[in-house]
């Protein structure tokens, strides 16, 4: 009964990741399809650990995952806590909206409010008495980060809040009550009623964002391209760049078997350390 | 209709729990067996591995004469009413009843015929396009014993087909379960954790625990011979009185001691050897008189009244709080002073060590009281 | 203080969609003045403009081919997987579950190359199953775990029930067992349809040009001659958008308890 789900998961998914670990220790570039493809063993990888730009972008891609993701944890948090007791439609339809909307719009989106011919973030910072001359976002390795940063936060806190609303539902009310007529403040009827409920499910949470906040591709591409220069570039986006623009895909190989270890043994260690209580909530 | 056997199966699951010890039992054609015990006693899972919804750890299954341990539960030709009914939500009655006459391919017309028939019998002829979310609790139950009766099946397997009912309907089913078993002459497992039950309907009963067959036998044997103190506890309620006595030679004679009271049974009937000894006493075979007459006086505590019965708890003089049923008129207010009979031939002794019956005890000839 | 918190919240959420819809509908002109916080004027020139955009409306054709196909054969696959997985007892069932989810954590950028290759070795480049296999098998550990997580609830007993009566593992999947999962199918299939039409990475990898390429890249790709079309882009951006807005609006509930079953990442 499973072997289409797992001939096609086997194919598409299996095959080609041990095709591009094998690839990873070969040169192969298509433009100069003279060379071959001759078997140079880990030297691609060395290359990757002397690319400056590679490095460069591994330390975008940790930055922004750390900030992205702590970001969305404890906004999502305080939201799941705020919308907790709304009227479940409100929340769900807010929580949704931008989860629902493919990357590539909100993308689009948010450069215009930072990038566009009036930008709104520019009347914002101007309101917030920030800065009076027009920001040109883009154009500073710095301030480039905001607008993918914002977006990210922009795009899935509300879905962090969605799955954290639905654990904070399962802390029983009585607890809750017997806290308040305790004398517990608000904080600390949070931190030890409500918290412990909701750790599992920020572990969770912790772990599927940290994944994807790694993986980051889509949103970067449209906003900056990686600009300006090299200075937002993910790691994601480099490999892109090595494989299918500049077509060495012995070494992109070697570049997307970094990535793919990284993750892996990010979701093993991470997998150790707070293991057991995922397992628990399985059951 | 056939005979069902389990032939010393064991059930063991993965991790580690025995539901079923070496279990051999059989029904023979057209019985009605009750399998009866506390949750957990592996009453359930014997169905299941009757029904071939589980597979014995060790040990076979035999329907009809026939080795069914490696056939599917679809090939077995029995039939089973769960306990949850586990209709089928989306399907109307009529399509519950229909569902497995179309998997044995029977012709429509044979099909039609069966499920009027049973509608019928079990009033169900209004409710056949009702899905079972718009059922009450008692039409769910009896849409589940029309599916298997639509089958005509070699045997019926009932899990606690009563339980999820309330009080009153409970007992009527236990009269049509009855009288479907007279009109069919099937061959019925009964499984429920309700010893009144057991005792009513079923023709012999089985008493597991803990995976064990504790006893077997028609009601009758399990009520006046109890073999074990977990069977003579279960069975019966209100629940047997107990006492820790002993048993003593006095001179040629016999005393059963207790704290509040001695016991003179005939000593050529009784099995037990000095010592101590578990005694067992239904309440319905204490009698209540004055003080002074039988074994031991009492000091009335609660009297409950059912019906024309009256369920009275006392305190032993030398301690101990015992359980009388009484049937007679005489005034009993808490804290009257009543005499209880212990009559010998209702005694039941159990060794404290096995917890085995011990034979005897019966009155001495000519002595009715003790 | 709560109401304000969520209040403002909520506004925080739909703010920078309400400016670009406004923008969307507000002259080119307009644009360069500031940003539209309540329109004034209502124009309907970019949605004019875009209608000239062959590209884009191509690529909500591909969109819309690609992800019904996508989800039309996930969900059985899917489906009868999560079956086998939730109720049969098989030796390598725990590892099939956990690699199932690993793919699913999976960065997608590790795989693009030898994709390409082998979806080029097939001549499937550039092609509808060249999408839509790659997406299938991305989907499928999300609906896999969606169902199965949905299936381990369905009560045990009511397949018993229909195991007894005679009914083989395949009519129960198929009579008794698929009309209960509706519900959850439902949900799972509105998660695969959005994924594919979220989907990024591989539609600008694996198309070569707008007859087949979706619509996130079309949008992506819309280029104006001398300066970036933000009114058209923000047009095409609402169309896009749109549809799939109210689709997951009008299926909130669903979603929602289909993603707390599994409690899977966006």
């Amino acid at each position: 009964m499973c072997l289409p789900a797992v001939g096609s998961i086997a194919t598409v998914a299996l095959f080609p990741l041990l095709w591009a670990g094998w690839e990873s220790l070969h040169v192969h570039d298509l433009r100069m399809p003279w060379l071959g493809r001759p078997f140079v063993g880990l030297a691609n990888y060395a290359e990757a650990i002397g690319d400056a730009r590679f490095r460069a972008a591994l330390a975008h891609t940790a930055a922004f995952a750390a900030v992205s993701v702590t970001l969305e944890l404890v906004l999502g948090t305080l939201l799941a806590v705020a919308l907790d007791g709304a009227r479940r439609g409100v929340a769900r339809t807010a929580a949704l909206l931008p989860w629902a909307i493919p990357t590539v719009v909100a993308a689009l989106v948010w450069r215009f409010l930072f990038d566009g011919p009036a930008s709104a973030a520019n009347e914002v910072a101007r309101l917030l008495g920030l800065s009076d001359a027009p920001i040109v976002w883009l154009a500073e390795p710095w301030l480039a980060w905001v607008p993918i940063v914002v977006a990210d936060v922009w795009k899935t806190t509300p879905f962090v809040a969605l799955l954290l609303l639905a654990a904070l539902q399962n802390v029983p009310a009585e607890l809750v009550e017997a806290a308040r007529s305790d004398g517990a403040g608000a904080w600390q009827r949070f931190w030890h009623v409500s918290f412990p409920t909701l750790r599992p499910a920020l572990l969770v949470a912790l772990l599927f964002r940290a994944l994807d906040a790694f993986r980051i591709f889509d949103l970067v591409f449209v906003l900056t391209a990686g600009g300006p220069g090299t200075a937002t570039e993910p790691v994601a986006l480099y490999t892109f760049q090595v494989l299918l623009r500049d077509l060495r895909f012995g070494y992109g190989s070697a570049l997307s078997m970094t990535i793919f270890l990284a993750t892996f043994a990010l979701a093993w260690l991470y997998v150790r350390l707070a293991g057991s209580e995922l397992l628990e909530r399985e059951r | 209709m056939a005979s069902i056997r389990l032939e010393r199966v064991s059930k063991t699951y993965p991790n580690g729990h025995a539901a079923l010890v070496d279990v051999d039992l059989e029904v023979a054609d057209g019985e009605l067996v009750v399998l009866v015990g506390p949750s957990g006693c592996g009453k359930s899972t014997a169905l299941r591995v009757a029904a071939g919804l589980e597979a014995p750890s060790a040990g076979r299954v035999w329907i009809g004469g026939r080795d069914v341990t490696a056939v599917a539960a679809g090939e077995r030709d029995v039939a089973m009413v769960f306990q949850s009914y586990a209709l089928y939500p989306h399907k109307s009655v009529r399509q519950n009843l229909d569902f497995s006459m179309r998997m044995r391919r029977v012709p429509r017309a044979e099909r039609e015929r069966r499920i009027g028939r049973v509608a019928a019998r079990l009033g169900l002829e209004r409710i056949l396009e009702r899905r079972p979310a718009e059922l009450s609790g008692g039409q769910r139950q009896r849409v589940a014993l029309g599916r298997a009766l639509v089958r005509e099946p070699q045997a019926f397997l009932l899990d606690e087909p009563l339980s999820n009912l309330d009080a009153r309907l409970r007992v009527d089913m236990r009269a049509e379960l009855a009288r479907l078993h007279r009109d069919l002459a099937a061959t019925i497992v009964h499984v429920t954790h309700d010893q009144e039950e057991a005792m009513t309907l079923g023709e012999r009963i089985v008493v597991l625990r803990e995976g064990h067959i504790e006893q077997v036998g028609r009601p009758d044997e399990l009520w006046r011979r109890p073999a074990t103190e977990f069977v003579a506890d279960f069975i019966g309620s209100p629940g047997m009185n107990w006492f820790d006595v002993r048993v003593e030679e006095v001179g040629e004679a016999v005393a059963i001691r207790a704290d509040a009271f001695e016991l003179r049974p005939d000593p050529a009937a009784l099995a037990a050897r000095p010592g101590p000894v578990r005694l067992g006493i239904r309440p319905h075979d204490l009698s209540i008189g004055d003080p002074g007459t039988g074994a031991s006086n009492a000091r009335v505590e609660v009297v409950q009244s059912v019906g024309g019965t009256r369920i009275v708890w006392a305190l032993l003089e030398g301690g101990g709080r015992v359980c009388a049923l009484d049937s007679g008129d005489r005034a009993l207010a808490s804290g009257a002073a009543v005499g209880l009979a212990f009559p010998c031939e209702r005694l039941h002794l159990f060794d404290p060590g096995s917890h085995r019956r011990i034979e005897g005890p019966a009155c001495i000839p000519g002595n009715a009281t003790p | 203080m709560k109401r304000l918190a969520t209040l403002a919240a909520l506004a925080a959420i739909a703010l920078p969609l309400w400016l670009a819809a406004t923008a969307s509908l507000s002259p080119e002109a307009r644009l360069f003045e500031g940003p539209v916080w309540l329109p004034r004027e209502l124009a309907l020139e970019h949605y004019r403009a875009l209608g000239s955009h062959g590209d884009f409306w191509l690529g909500l054709r591909n969109s819309l081919v690609v992800a019904s196909l996508t989800t039309a054969l996930c969900l059985p696959i899917g489906a009868l997987c999560a079956y086998a997985l939730a109720r049969l007892r098989f030796p390598g069932r725990a590892v099939l579950l956990a690699a199932t989810m690993a793919t699913a954590m999976f960065p997608q950028i590790a795989i693009v190359s030898p994709l390409y290759l082998l979806l080029r070795a097939l001549g499937l480049v550039h092609t509808y199953p060249g999408l839509v296999v790659p997406y299938v098998s991305f989907a499928l550990p999300l609906t896999v775990w969606l169902l199965v997580g949905f299936l381990r609830q369905l009560p045990a007993e009511i397949e018993q029930a229909a195991l007894l009566d005679g009914a083989s593992r395949w009519r129960v999947w198929f009579e008794i067992v698929m009309p209960l999962a509706a519900p959850a199918l439902a949900a799972t299939g509105i998660l695969t349809f959005l994924y594919c039409w979220n989907e990024f990475l591989f539609a600008l990898s694996f198309t070569l040009g707008p007859e087949r390429q979706t619509m996130p890249v079309a949008i992506a790709l819309l280029r104006g001659q001398y300066q970036i079309p933000w009114g058209t882009i923000l047009a095409a951006a609402v169309v896009s958008t749109a549809p799939v807005a109210a689709l997951v609006l009008a299926f909130q509930r669903r979603i929602t308890a289909g993603l707390a079953a599994g409690a899977v990442k966006g």
